[in-house]
């Protein structure tokens, strides 16, 4: 297994110098430098300017300069924005990267739960109503525009009905006297949601390791999330954090909604299509054979052997939710690393668009290594070939 | 009475290119105790008249008529929920493709409690896992690769953790669909042979489906033959083997080696199978008989006891018998 690890993870630092590599000469073949901005700019001089070349050595050969932005980046120095001079990189991406991981991570966990779980039932029912009815919403949603369908959700819920904020993170005015920054408050919630998930994930591992099974146990991880949420909800309420804590969270459910819904179709049809290709496999005839029930059959062999692809592809997608969907972070006005990207890339701020790119491409090849593994982990035929 | 009954049973299958007559007005019996083989090519019907019993048959099979007795009761007329409690209870199977029987997810071991518990929910999962041991020394297999999972096995391995399994909840009758087509031929021996003592010890009744007429020889004490669906000879395997009363028969026996006589050549019987969508009216076999007439074309001849008869058990459909 740690051999394996790390093969794969040799394997990535390969991947990822290449990705820097094409990143750093894709830039460079772009005509001119950062300073030819300033080329019609009747008040520089071109002396100024090439000052300015020199001060970044910009005047230098392209490999020398390659040489340095490989230097720099391996000691961790992404460079100094310009939009936002003489703010670091890092530091930008450090307060942009959560809002969009928390965003699209939870997304894909809510939208792969639903979608498994219906496109099982799907299976289930193969040809009769409740499938056609959720097959044909699945196709609808894949095959929707999803501007159009995030501007109707910000149209009906924050226009029309009011209920929702129509852009950004925060209620600014609300923000004017908070005793903390955004980002620190934000990064509370994360931890708060990080300790739930892993109580709730070591709760289960007891649970099955001590084989407690049967109807008690059921209602144990429900109880236990429950409890988490409030002693969180508690902690913050004594911080007088809540109502922050709550703008943020306010804030989030109308990407968070429309990103879950549209996402649903993708998983469901996934789903549905692995159960019915486990569907014709012997053993659920022989379980049929044995009379064991049908919730048994449903979950334990087909959901269980149809789990490989919609894993892999859930894997997948926490991986790129790193890079964010620069149209939902434009819609919603959400400042996360889509919307930073694209605004460096279109407004000549390079530190900081190459220093996203290079981030969101780390996270990207994890998110691979992550399917891997999690896809060994649930197949034991790939368990043991990865455990030698 | 018989343990298990089938009456005038016809099971049609509907595709898209029409529909198929997998098995025509066919009435068999089965004891208490007896094993009973049924043999005959591949689309003969063996294997639907299995999933019939077991009504494991897919959504396109129609059960058109006929009765399905076991232990007195209807198995046609159960509902779902209380045929889920005879299949395995008291009618388990050791399926064609042992490979691909097992959830690969698992271990085999914690299938065989998971079947187990599922029939008895009052027992401990301690008494159940026990059970499982005994089974696995029953059948050969070291209890340590209970913990293991199926493609931790081998194929041998994979038959006879099969048959533990199929053992599992005590079951009045096994159907064994081709038992051990995909083991090599000393391994079936041994499989079989060991199946056949279990069988004589619990006093089970087990029904063999395959080809292979010399297998049949060796594990059943009678014998079956199918062709298109029909049941065309039934009888004591010695007196069929001995003296074949169908033409049909007689051409799979002689298509079999023999060791005592002196055959350099094979025979095979003439002609195709039959085109299931649209079955001869008459007998089904009669294209392919050197015996056929008139009569064989237009009138499907009746199972009846032949002349040759000790126990009055030994009947054939044709019409001109051997």
């Amino acid at each position: 297994m740690l051999r394996y690890l790390g093969h794969r993870l040799l394997q990535i630092l390969v991947l990822l110098f290449v990705f820097i590599t094409l990143t750093y000469f894709i830039l460079q073949a772009m005509p001119g430098d950062f300073t030819s901005i300033y080329a019609s700019n009747p008040q520089m001089t071109p002396e100024m300017i090439a000052n300015l070349q020199a001060r970044f050595g910009l005047n230098e050969s392209v490999w020398v300069q390659y040489v340095r932005f490989l230097r720099n980046i391996v000691t961790g120095d992404l460079g100094v924005s310009f939009s936002e001079y003489p703010r670091p990189v890092w530091d930008i991406i450090k307060e942009r990267l959560p809002r969009t991981f928390v965003l699209f991570f939870s997304a894909n966990i809510i939208s792969f739960y639903i979608g498994f779980w219906l496109g099982k039932w799907s299976a289930w029912y193969k040809g009769r109503a409740a499938d056609k009815v959720l097959v044909t919403g699945s196709i609808s949603l894949i095959t929707a525009f999803y501007p159009l369908v995030a501007f109707m959700a910000l149209w009906v819920f924050s226009y029309h009905l009011g209920w929702l904020p129509l852009n950004n993170f925060v209620d600014p005015i609300l923000w004017s006297n908070a005793p903390l920054s955004s980002m620190q408050v934000f990064g509370y919630i994360i931890y708060a949601a990080v300790v739930t998930t892993a109580l709730l994930i070591l709760v289960s591992l007891l649970l099955r390791k001590k084989g407690v099974a049967g109807a008690k146990s059921r209602w144990i991880p429900p109880i236990v999330l429950g409890l988490a949420l409030l002693s969180a909800v508690a902690l913050f309420q004594r911080s007088g954090l809540l109502i922050y804590v709550f703008d943020i969270l306010y804030h989030l459910l109308l990407p968070l909604f429309v990103l879950t819904f549209i996402r649903i179709g993708s998983s469901l049809l996934l789903t549905r299509d692995a159960v019915l290709a486990v569907t014709q496999e012997d053993y659920v005839l022989a379980a049929r054979a044995r009379g064991l029930a049908p919730a048994v059959i449903r979950n334990r062999y087909l959901a269980r052997n149809a789990i490989h692809p919609v894993v892999t592809s859930l894997a997948l997608s926490l991986g790129e939710s790193f890079s964010g969907g620069v149209v939902t972070e434009t819609l919603f006005s959400w400042p996360g690393i889509g919307l930073t990207l694209l605004r460096a890339s279109l407004g000549g701020d390079y530190p900081l668009a190459v220093g996203a790119f290079i981030i969101t491409g780390i996270f990207l090849l994890l998110g691979h290594v992550a399917a891997d593994i999690a896809t060994a982990c649930l197949d034991p035929r790939l368990r043991d070939s990865i455990g030698r | 009475m018989a343990l298990l009954e089938l009456q005038d049973l016809s099971l049609h299958y509907h595709t898209g290119r029409g529909v198929i007559s997998a098995v025509n007005q066919l009435s068999l019996a089965l004891d208490a105790g007896e094993s009973l083989g049924l043999v005959g090519e591949s689309g003969s019907g063996k294997s639907s008249i299995a999933h019939a019993i077991l009504r494991l048959l897919p959504a396109y099979a129609q059960i058109r008529q006929g009765r399905i007795y076991f232990a007195g009761r209807n198995l046609l007329d159960l509902t779902e929920p209380q045929m889920r409690e005879v299949r395995w209870r008291q009618i388990a199977m050791v399926f064609q493709a042992a490979m691909n029987t097992l959830n690969p997810m698992y271990t085999v071991g914690a299938q065989v409690v998971e079947t187990i518990l599922t029939h008895e929910p009052n027992m401990s999962s301690k008494a159940a896992r026990a059970r499982v041991e005994e089974l696995y020394a029953l059948v050969g297999l070291p209890c340590t690769l209970l913990r293991r999972y199926p493609h931790e096995y081998s194929g041998g391995m994979k038959q006879r953790a099969c048959i533990a399994l199929a053992l599992a909840c005590n079951p009045q009758l096994i159907i064994a669909d081709e038992p051990t087509t995909a083991l090599d031929v000393i391994m079936q021996a041994r499989i079989l042979g060991e199946l056949e003592s279990i069988r004589k010890e619990r006093g089970m009744s087990v029904i063999y489906i395959s080809h292979d007429m010399a297998m049949m020889a060796q594990v059943a004490e009678r014998i079956g033959v199918m062709y298109a669906g029909v049941l065309v000879e039934y009888g004591c395997t010695i007196d069929l083997l001995a003296a074949p009363a169908h033409p049909y028969t007689a051409g799979l026996l002689a298509a079999v080696p023999s060791m005592a006589d002196d055959v350099t050549q094979l025979q095979e019987i003439p002609g195709e199978p039959v085109d299931l969508y649209a079955p001869p009216a008459g007998c089904r076999f009669y294209p392919r008989c050197s015996r056929a007439t008139a009569q064989c074309k237009e009138q499907a001849p009746p199972l009846l006891p032949c002349r040759r008869n000790r126990d009055g058990e030994h009947k054939a459909a044709c019409w001109h018998l051997l």
